[in-house]
């Protein structure tokens, strides 16, 4: 899977550095001064690398916790993300990670101390409640962790805050340490869906909508908090009709109890990181149909956006209630 | 068996592999292989080529400036695309290496250490990955798993301006290590120690093709696009829309023939309208 790996000098001997060496079969191992070398090189071509992605493990020095942009989130609360990862094991073809960052291969940070030291601050800083921390804004929160062990990290520092909220964000159907640990009441394990047909052609590399049913519905019965995410909402010809389909296979799967919250959100772009994704993949369907420019963002336009966010309210209503349903219109 | 390139048919005329070797010796092994003939003219570095193959040779001479100045050369000589692949070939020398094994420079100093490369995607499963140092002068490795060589970092700047990273190779083949001297390396054993290597390189450039061509996909200006300009005067903006625009339009309509969108166009602002219209009159169809 990973053939090589490069290794700040500063974390070579990092307990954490051995043990996630260690779940490698014979990779190259190749030193570097800092992570930025290799990450933000020029002339790097996302699309090839992201064929055989590196692994390049680093040491984090600041901006460990920082505010979410606005938009991100969930509307009652303040809130922050942290990333102790860089890029993603999947490849969906909308995703703006391809726009941000210039390489395809993987950071991990290996000093997560320095992250949950950072973390209790911050909720000391504002009060220890009505806050809300995301994992996985620059990478799938939990695609990983059985390299990276960082999920089971965290989880206890989060136990001990019971008023402050943990998100996880993921498509994946790697469980544990969930499945197999108590379930954390603050701790919400939130899914990004969207109907089967599109996320075929367009979830590259990510769990089948269905095996993520499969997952949430095992969540949910061991007791972790739910979240759903329809982050981006894609548009097509039926959409009504394939979105529709989902929500009722959630809504016969999932109980009702189990749901934390439901964001949703269009899918959008600001206009340099459309054309930077499109120039990757001018191929790509998804690009060739109709957005427009408004404000700077590339998008499906009002009228579209908000018929498909009245009609996922319209549809959710009878499931949840309507203060659990958000809106994320992403400022980045 | 070595198979034969000279039998693959490419039928494309541009040179899709660039090889920047620094001797005479290293390139005749290539020169031979891919039927290379040497370009006449005044050159400042002798070239070969094989068009038909899609292959162009530069010898550069030792070190890291010839190579760059070489790297140089090849591109404007030859007019290579952004989407060739670019291979600097040749001997390096090893502390642990077996002679004659082929490596690939994934991570690579200038001598002064103040330039790093990272250059290449990586074909692990074809070829060990190695760290090389180009040095100013030949000087015995003193660390496992590092090569010295004298052109890799002067190529891999350069040739990263004509190309992207992940389409520029370094590929060297131990020549001495810390049981077999350097002096002992001569012209015959150069030879041998490339010639030696032409399955793998094919091997190699199986793949290297592959990604080239998905790169030429990604860049190359659809034909249609010369269609229209030919047509109608274009500002240079709305030739960036043009094209942009047209691929979309043959994403969607990849049976329907340019010239609907032309045949009522009295401007190059009626092309525009009309592919726009095409493409804003869409349903969104996944099926
Ligand atoms: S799971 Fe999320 S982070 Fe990963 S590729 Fe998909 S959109 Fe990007």
């Amino acid at each position: 899977m990973i053939d090589t790996i490069f290794i700040e000098r500063g974390v070579v001997n990092h307990s954490r550095t051995q043990s996630i060496k260690s779940k490698f079969k014979n990779p190259t191992i190749i030193e570097v001064d800092r992570y930025q070398e290799v990450f933000n090189k020029r002339s790097q071509n996302f699309r090839i690398q992201k064929q055989n992605p590196a692994l390049i493990l680093a040491e984090k020095h600041d901006n460990f916790v920082l505010p979410a942009p606005s938009g991100f989130g969930l509307a009652s609360t303040r809130n922050f993300y942290f990333s102790h990862m860089y890029n993603c094991i999947y490849d969906c073809r909308y995703c703006f990670l391809q726009g941000m960052y210039s390489s395809a291969n993987y950071v991990i940070f290996v000093n997560f101390e320095d992250f949950f030291d950072e973390i209790e601050k911050s909720i000391k800083a504002n009060g220890g409640q009505d806050l809300t921390f995301f994992s996985g804004y620059d990478c799938d929160s939990l695609a990983f962790e059985n390299i990276t062990g960082f999920a089971e990290s965290i989880l206890p520092l989060f136990k001990s805050y019971p008023k402050v909220d943990l998100e996880f964000r993921t498509k994946s159907v790697q469980l544990e340490p969930l499945k197999s640990g108590l379930p954390i009441a603050n701790c919400i394990v939130a899914f990004s869906m969207m109907p089967e047909e599109l996320a075929k052609r367009l979830d590259k590399k990510a769990p089948s909508i269905k095996r993520r049913i499969n997952a949430i519905e095992k969540l949910a019965a061991r007791g972790w908090p739910i979240g759903l995410r329809f982050d981006p909402l894609i548009y097509s010809k039926d959409w009504k009709q394939l979105y529709k389909g989902l929500l009722m296979e959630i809504m016969h799967r999932v109980p009702r109890e189990a749901i934390h919250s439901i964001s949703h959100g269009p899918l959008r772009y600001p206009k340099k990181m459309y054309q930077d994704i499109t120039k990757l993949y001018p191929e790509e369907l998804l690009f060739s149909l109709p957005m427009s420019e408004n404000n700077g963002y590339v998008d499906y336009g009002v009228d579209v956006e908000k018929e498909m966010a009245e009609f996922l309210i319209k549809n959710l209503k009878n499931y949840v209630e309507e203060a659990k349903i958000f809106q994320c219109v992403v400022q980045t | 068996m070595v198979s034969d390139r000279s039998k693959v048919d490419v039928s494309n005329v541009e040179p899709t592999v660039c090889w920047v070797v620094a001797l005479k010796s290293e390139a005749k092994p290539i020169i031979s292989h891919f039927k290379l003939d040497h370009q006449s003219g005044n050159n400042i570095f002798p070239i070969y080529r094989n068009d038909k193959l899609g292959h162009s040779l530069i010898v550069s001479g030792v070190g890291q400036i010839n190579a760059a100045a070489a790297t140089t050369y090849l591109a404007s000589e030859s007019g290579s695309p952004p989407w060739a692949a670019w291979i600097n070939l040749g001997i390096a020398g090893s502390m642990d290496g077996e002679i004659g094994k082929l490596y690939q420079g994934i991570k690579v100093t200038n001598p002064t250490k103040e330039k790093v490369f990272f250059p290449g995607y990586r074909f692990s499963k074809i070829v060990s990955l190695a760290e090389i140092q180009t040095l100013d002068y030949p000087k015995p490795v003193k660390k496992n798993g590092v090569l010295h060589d004298m052109e890799a970092s002067g190529f891999i700047d350069f040739a990263t301006r004509f190309s992207c990273n992940e389409l520029v190779f370094s590929f060297k083949v131990v020549s001495d290590n810390s049981e077999q001297d350097m002096k002992l390396i001569d012209k015959m054993m150069v030879n041998s120690l490339i010639g030696n290597r032409l399955q793998q390189l094919d091997a190699l450039l199986d793949k290297i093709f592959t990604l080239s061509k998905l790169e030429k996909q990604r860049l190359q200006i659809p034909d249609e696009v010369e269609e229209v300009l030919k047509q109608f005067h274009f500002s240079v903006t709305r030739r960036n829309q043009l094209i942009q625009k047209l691929r979309k339009w043959k994403i969607q309509f990849p049976n329907r023939s340019i010239s609907d969108l032309v045949k009522e166009a009295k401007t190059a602002a009626d092309v525009i309208r009309n592919i726009d219209d095409a493409l804003t009159n869409l349903k969104f169809d996944w099926t």
